[in-house]
């Protein structure tokens, strides 16, 4: 076992939250050396070669996680074993960031206040039936306003397109050219435009505007024209091609934290990048974290790495168990509050046109933002109280339906083999549209992450253990949003229309957030507003596990955003890696 | 053995050609060097004629059966022994799919032996109502296993893969799980696997060998991958009739 030389800077894991520190503060002259247990696949080696392969991205699923190394069990029932499950992340150089779709967000201002937002505009009777489930909802300890140049600096530095919609409190009007109107104010426009509408988006939107909806095409990370970012980075415009979501983009339109900051980083001189390493666990004394343990996958040789500031970059499952395999717990708040999508589902066929959604990347999508949120706070409130709940969904129109992504979709009353299924696929999957129905969870006390008793990896290490419930605001929400859903599909002609009005939880529905929550006191959050630990000052965290809160949005570009604010908060000093502080004012 | 003549008709009785032209094993080998060009052709375009790496013979034509209930040959439209599925799943247990082989032993051993129970002859030989019937069954939950199956060497050792440890290969598993998969296996798990990977074999690209002369691509009118797609394609309401083309073409 060999002590390697000590870094300023020791990231564990490279995906979207890693991403931004990583290369800013390599620019500011840190030492950083990042531990990535993927191999270091890249664009002109990787993808350029053979990206264009549903089965082997797809249905296999090359880059999901191994899961003899990074086990997951799931269970909804307290009182049940939990069972291993497979999951969606990235076991890749780059993470999720590389084979996500792109749609690409700010979230809202009351986003970043919800328990606020919520006692406001309902009061405590409104909202009694959450507490009674376990619901333990806190504002971040950060605004939208604190945080929007960072927001702007992700749109500028790593690459989002769309139509703006709200401009310095300018509202747009709805229109094909503009924005959503629900958005955040911001400070300045997209610096490119995002994907163009298909023949699914046009016939959503023609729905939406039926039912005096304010349909907007959907913020994408993917450069549709030539493109140089703020770091000089050069990138080729989008050609379309549909193989986006969980494909690695063989042209490099598609923002990832592989593309977009790993070749900045890498110019610096000072900062490396060790992919197949498995990271064991973190040495610590306490309060101070000294060194990572990790084993090099490729030689099974095992090294310990010191450094100053550590930096958790893996997925939330796996940042969690580390803190837990270590030792690191702050007081059993470690795992607690996750949250992930658990929502409803309707799809549709249309008689009188084709829609040929084997064209088009997934996130080229118009959609709704008109319940999302408390957007539709006064409807909410006519509603009888046992259909009553809080927050809300997008609703979007996806596209990437090619055959073997879309085989299963058939509505109930269709057999799933034989000549009636065959003449269905044949009628009908050129017809087909299946909606985003991006609901937006609630953290409970009984949804956390543990270790496993029963289950290890093949270093001993137990696996991570997700129990995940859906209780009444989801069920409610479900129903109502499917409703919607369905609304937008009749309206634009649907010839027929089914889903699914319950949510269902799981481990696989991505957006994996919450379990290392941010906030402003140390007995109710994990780490404070720079994404410091307040149990071990030199341990900063990245990725969704900050979250106390969800949004009905897309979380990648909120992960970009606060690790680019970690960035500064490190290199402006605003921190002090001995002692953690509570920095409200 | 007339079985010869009749594998002219390539795809449309493909399953009862290769059932009497198997049964004749050796002697219909024999016959093979006898053959017109023509009729070497059109064996040639046979997909069950080309030999296999897992399969034995027997199991390939229960598959094949199996397969060809699943997507079916009609009138316009090549079913799936014809679009090569046969092969792609054979290709795929010999490779990345090497931890379903005991699923397709002990699933293909199980339905010959629920189609022994029910209709005293193996799978394959049966009618396409029969077969229908069964399969009705195994997917409704209503045929479980063999009667005769319960000591069949399947209770005790988990030879049937359960669909949370795909990905893991059975001595993984265990080693993770450190207790023994909890699943009972059943048909239906095995009909859900072979249906899935049917489903592939017609739809994944044909360098997987399967989706044969873009058979599983013609039948849903999806083109194959393109690299680009012009807004006026996008926006197009029809169909886009663009010629279809593999990984391999591009």
């Amino acid at each position: 076992m060999a002590v390697l030389p000590k870094k300023d800077v020791v990231i564990i894991g490279y995906g979207a939250g890693a991403g931004p520190v990583s290369t800013e503060l390599a620019l500011a002259g840190y030492d950083v050396v990042v531990l990535e247990r993927g191999p270091y696949r890249t664009t002109a080696e990787d993808f350029a070669k053979g990206a264009l392969d549903t089965l082997r991205w797809n249905t296999r699923g090359e880059f999901l996680p191994p899961l003899q190394d990074v086990p997951l069990t799931f269970r909804t029932d307290l009182n049940q074993e939990a069972v291993p499950t497979n999951y969606i992340m990235a076991n890749t150089v780059g993470g999720a960031s590389v084979h996500w779709s792109g749609q690409s967000w700010r979230f809202y201002v009351e986003d970043f206040r919800v328990k606020t937002t919520l006692e406001q505009l309902y009061g405590p009777e409104k909202l009694e039936y959450l507490r009674e489930d376990g619901a333990n909802i806190q504002d971040w300890p950060i605004s939208y306003e604190d945080v929007e140049p960072y927001y702007e600096k992700v749109e500028y530095y790593i690459g989002v397109g769309g139509w703006p919609g709200n401009i310095q409190g300018q509202i747009r009007p709805v229109n094909p050219d503009d924005g959503n109107p629900y958005e955040a104010p911001r400070q300045r426009d997209y610096p490119f435009r995002p994907l163009r509408d298909n023949a699914t988006d046009l016939t959503f939107r023609e729905g939406a505007l039926k039912l005096g909806l304010k349909p907007f095409h959907v913020p994408t990370a993917i450069t549709t024209e030539p493109w140089t970012s703020g770091y000089g980075v050069q990138r080729a415009a989008c050609t379309y091609c549909t193989f986006c979501t969980s494909f690695g983009c063989w042209n490099g339109s598609k923002s990832s934290s592989l593309v977009a900051l790993l070749p900045v980083a890498e110019a610096t001189g000072n900062f490396e990048i060790r992919p197949n390493s498995h990271v064991l666990r973190i040495n610590h004394t306490g309060d101070r974290a000294v060194s990572v343990e990790y084993i090099d996958l490729v030689t099974g040789e095992v090294h310990i790495q010191p450094g100053e500031i550590f930096i958790l970059g893996a997925y939330t499952f796996q940042n969690v168990r580390l803190l837990l395999y270590s030792g690191i717990t702050s007081n059993g708040l470690v795992g607690k509050y996750f949250i992930n999508r658990a929502g409803p589902s309707v799809s549709a066929i249309f008689e009188d046109r084709y829609l040929n959604g084997y064209n088009g990347p997934a996130v080229q999508r118009q959609g709704v933002d008109d319940f999302n949120g408390e957007n539709n706070a006064e409807e909410k409130l006519q509603l009888p109280d046992d259909q009553f709940f809080v927050r809300g969904a997008f609703i979007g129109s996806p596209s990437q339906r090619t055959p073997l992504e879309t085989y299963n979709a058939v509505p109930p009353d269709v057999p799933r083999w034989g000549a009636e299924y065959k003449r269905y696929l044949s009628d009908n999957l050129n017809r087909y549209i299946g909606l985003q129905l991006l609901a937006e969870p609630i953290p409970y006390e009984t949804s956390y992450i543990d270790l496993d008793p029963n289950y290890t990896d093949r270093f001993g290490v137990p696996a991570a253990r997700v129990q995940r419930q859906v209780k009444q605001n989801e069920i409610r929400m479900a129903r109502y949003i499917f409703e919607k859903g369905k609304a937008i599909l009749e309206a634009a002609g649907a010839a027929k229309v089914w889903g699914r009005d319950t949510p269902v939880a799981s481990a696989t529905m991505t957006h994996d957030c919450g379990g290392l929550r941010m906030g402003h006191d140390p007995s109710m959050s994990v780490t404070n507003r720079y994404c410091q630990m307040w149990q071990v000052p030199n341990i900063f965290v990245t990725g969704g596990a900050l979250f106390p809160t969800m949004s009905g949005h897309n979380p990648t570009e909120t992960i970009w955003m606060l690790s680019f604010w970690l960035a500064d908060a490190i290199k402006d000093n605003k921190v002090n890696i001995y002692n953690s502080e509570d920095f409200r004012s | 053995m007339p079985e010869l003549v009749t594998t002219r008709q390539v795809g449309r009785h493909m399953s009862l050609d290769r059932r009497t032209f198997l049964k004749g094993s050796a002697g219909a080998m024999a016959l093979l060097v006898v053959q017109t060009a023509y009729e070497r052709d059109a064996l040639a375009q046979d997909p069950l004629s080309e030999g296999f790496r897992f399969f034995n013979p027997v199991q390939a034509e229960t598959v094949a059966a199996i397969a060809e209930r699943l997507w079916p040959t009609t009138d316009d439209s090549p079913g799936a022994i014809e679009a090569g599925v046969v092969h792609y799943i054979d290709h795929s247990l010999n490779g990345p799919y090497a931890r379903y082989r005991l699923t397709y032993i002990q699933g293909l051993k199980w339905i010959d032996a629920v189609s022994q129970e029910q209709y005293g002859a193996p799978f394959r030989n049966l009618e396409p109502e029969q077969q229908d019937a069964i399969l009705t069954g195994i997917e409704a939950g209503e045929i479980v296993r063999p009667q005769a199956g319960q000591e069949d060497g399947a209770t005790g050792d988990q030879t049937l893969s359960s669909s949370y440890l795909d990905g893991l290969d059975g001595e993984t598993a265990r080693q993770i799980a450190g207790i023994s998969p909890p699943a009972t296996p059943d048909l239906r798990s095995f009909f859900n696997v072979i249906r899935t990977h049917t489903m592939e074999g017609l739809f994944a690209d044909p360098i997987y060998g399967g989706n044969r002369n873009f058979a599983g691509w013609r039948a849903v009118g999806y083109p194959g991958p393109y690299y680009v797609y012009t807004e006026e394609e996008q926006q197009s309401f029809e169909p886009l009739n663009k010629p279809f083309q593999s990984i391999a073409d591009l």
